[in-house]
């Protein structure tokens, strides 16, 4: 995970400065270019230690032989305050089993984000002013912002909250205004600044980007991250790895069909039973089409649908995910996982020993996500 | 610490204070039904409303006021649900609960996690009631368990929370809520009391005013069990040692204000401690000589609201160009 996030990293600060990648073939131009995710804005910006992403949530799935990585989450992923509450819950409730083995620790994962933070300090200050931007206490994931905002001692700011002066970035305390130097941001790009992106966000703030431009204020995640966590250019990971770092992919991705291919379309058409179909912009497991699900009705009707738009849409084979016991109704039963870990990346890149463990709840299903009705369990990383 | 927490601190104390203001004061009430006259049940419920700056919301009480021969134990029941579960009111103790506890929700991080166990619990208690539910078995020890509730999260505030910024935001808060609704309170009964409409309620339940903010016993204790209406009221006024006097509540916030110290929009911390200054003067030197105590109160009332104003402007809401930069 440590060698893929190095790649994402390097193709986004080299798409948003010399596009070396494009102009060596490697990954055609109009995929990166024409991708929604592109932001022009971002052109030509020095990203503060060449690190846009320091937070990334990579998804893994385990098949027959070995594990494969399912997409990466770059922009503002979630779910780890889970992985901790998760922990927490084990330990209290199965004191003895847990006590049994040497399982590694995941509640050190706040201190890990303050350091990781803490090094995107443009002043390389020892105490920097960090804070949490949330979309606020209506948004799903506001517990987890109010979470992390404790876990690592920063204010948990709305956009309001903030305002830009002569280029900086000040929070109104009640000691009147406070240089904020970091800015872990919990929304995404399009609310992020009503001048640059949405002009009806009533989220952000305005001229946010002309002080990050301006590298008074650090971002973490940049903006336009999710150009690499596009699922169309999900395929070319493989191929930045060797581009960038010169090394063999050790994660494998997901075999994937680009459908904007015409070989690639028309084998999605012809196999649409056997595959997944997902729209390239897309995320929380919405607007999935799992052909497997389908009467060939709907199949027909979706082919219609992807060969009017088959830019937006990849395909992947329905994969026979590992399962897991779980405790369902009074019943032990076998539903599908996968796992999030979190890599955070600063002047290096840290790990804790543990995942966001997901769990499709409805028996059979594939789709995990919380936002789909998806569960959640305890993963217990041991010691050798 | 930020502004909008402190402010979000700041309105959990109000919105408490009011809670259990409303609850005692409703508890009074509903024991006031048992033995009183009609007239005097109609008088606790014009002092509750007028003092609270509320109206039901029920279209059949309009004309409630208008005390007439057809005013009965249906209009107590409608009236009682408006202060205590009618959502659209904000003054209910329902509304100003829910209030009290979004704050928090929004302020999880401000606050100690007893602090928010606590509240929630006690939200949770009231949430899906109503007012069937309470009316004929134990109304009055619904109101007196909402006191209750507000009283043990206040304990578990002076248990818990770090004696920064949040704490004397949320005291202001709270003490700022119980000097307002005091002042309003006293102010309505003291018109009552000079009034030809309630003439026949002279003197009526002044001990059970006592009772009801903490004070009997102290009164007793000092002036026996005679009650001298201009006594009262000079104790639930001026009463330095009595915790629930208004300017017991003055000196508090005072204090408060002076340990925050400098506030970032200076010239607004500079007059609301001038507005806390003159209140306290006024309670403490001219209420005891003053010939038109009503006056006095209504006076003391928009000092009050101003004090609040002037502290929202100097440190939740101040404009960018006063403040202080670091």
């Amino acid at each position: 995970m440590i060698q893929r996030i190095a790649a994402l990293n390097k193709f986004i600060v080299d798409i948003y400065g010399p596009a070396r990648i494009l102009a060596d073939g490697v990954i055609p131009i109009d995929h990166v270019r024409g991708c929604p995710q592109y932001r022009i804005e971002m052109q030509g910006v020095s990203i503060p230690l060449d690190v846009p992403v320091g937070i990334c949530g990579t998804d893994l799935v385990r098949v027959s032989d070995g594990f494969r990585v399912l997409e990466d989450n770059l922009r503002v992923p979630s779910g780890v305050s889970y992985m901790i509450a998760n922990r927490q819950a084990t330990k209290t409730n199965f004191r003895e089993l847990y006590r049994r083995y040497r399982v590694r620790d995941v509640e050190k994962y706040g201190t890990l984000l303050y350091e990781t933070l803490r090094e995107f300090d443009p002043n390389g200050s020892a105490d920097p002013c960090i804070v949490l931007l949330t979309p606020g206490v209506f948004n799903s994931a506001f517990y987890e912002h109010m979470f992390l905002a404790d876990e690592i001692g920063a204010e948990l700011v709305e956009g309001r909250d903030l305002l830009v002066n002569d280029g900086f970035v000040y929070m109104r305390t009640t000691s009147g205004l406070r240089k904020v130097d970091v800015i872990y941001r919990r929304i995404d790009d399009d609310f992020l600044d009503p001048l640059f992106y949405r002009e009806d966000s009533i989220l952000g703030v305005p001229g946010l980007m002309h002080a990050y431009r301006k590298g008074n204020v650090a971002l973490v995640n940049a903006p336009g991250t999710g150009i690499a966590d596009d699922k169309s250019i999900y395929v070319y990971v493989p191929d930045m790895i060797r581009y960038y770092l010169s090394e063999d992919p050790i994660l494998q991705n997901v075999e994937t069909y680009l459908c904007r291919e015409h070989e690639d379309l028309e084998y999605t058409l012809d196999n649409l039973e056997q595959l997944v179909v997902k729209p390239v912009g897309g995320s929380g497991g919405y607007g999935l089409f799992i052909g497997a699900d389908k009467t060939a009705a709907e199949r027909d009707e979706f082919s219609k649908q992807l060969r009017e738009d088959p830019e937006n849409y990849i395909a992947q084979p329905i994969l026979a995910i590992s399962r897991a016991p779980c405790w369902i109704e009074r019943n032990i039963e076998p539903r599908c996982v996968d796992l999030r870990p979190f890599i955070l990346t600063g002047k290096e890149s840290r790990l804790v020993g543990g995942a966001f463990c997901r769990i499709a709840l409805p028996r059979g299903s594939l789709v995990v996500n919380s936002s789909q009705g998806g569960g959640a369990k305890d993963l217990w990383v041991v010691k050798n | 610490m930020l502004a909008r927490s402190a402010h979000g601190l700041y309105w959990i104390g109000r919105y408490l204070k009011r809670v259990e203001h409303t609850s005692r004061l409703m508890e009074l009430q509903m024991n006031a039904l048992v033995d009183c006259t009609w007239d005097q049940i109609h008088f606790g419920w014009l002092r509750l409303f007028r003092h609270l700056k509320t109206a039901p919301h029920n279209e059949e009480l309009v004309n409630w006021e208008e005390h007439g021969d057809s005013w009965g134990l249906t209009d107590s029941f409608a009236l009682a649900d408006e202060l205590s579960f009618v959502m659209e009111n904000e003054s209910s103790i329902l509304s100003c609960f829910t209030m009290g506890r979004e704050n928090a929700r929004q302020m999880r991080h401000c606050i100690s996690s007893e602090m928010w166990i606590c509240l929630n619990k006690a939200y949770f208690e009231i949430r899906d009631l109503s007012i069937e539910d309470i009316w004929t078995k134990d109304s009055m020890q619904f109101y007196a368990n909402r006191v209750q509730d507000v009283n043990t999260f206040m304990g578990v505030c002076a248990a818990t929370l770090y004696r920064d910024e949040r704490w004397e935001f949320l005291q202001i808060g709270r003490l700022i809520e119980h000097a307002q609704l005091m002042l309003a309170l006293m102010s309505f009964q003291n018109k009552s009391t000079d009034s030809v409409e309630f003439e026949d309620l002279e003197h009526y339940d002044w001990w059970s005013l006592l009772h009801c903010f903490q004070a009997d016993e102290a009164y007793q204790h000092y002036f026996g069990a005679k009650i001298q209406p201009e006594l009262v009221m000079n104790m639930l006024v001026a009463d330095q040692l009595l915790p629930n006097s208004i300017d017991f509540s003055l000196n508090q916030i005072a204090d408060r204000l002076s340990a925050l110290g400098e506030a970032p929009a200076n010239r607004h911390g500079a007059m609301a401690n001038r507005f806390i200054g003159r209140l306290i003067a006024l309670i403490r030197f001219e209420w005891p000589d003053a010939e038109n105590k009503t006056r006095m109160l209504t006076l003391a009332e928009s000092l009050a609201l101003k004090l609040h104003e002037h502290i929202t402007a100097a440190w939740f809401n101040y404009e960018v160009d006063d403040s202080v930069r670091f």
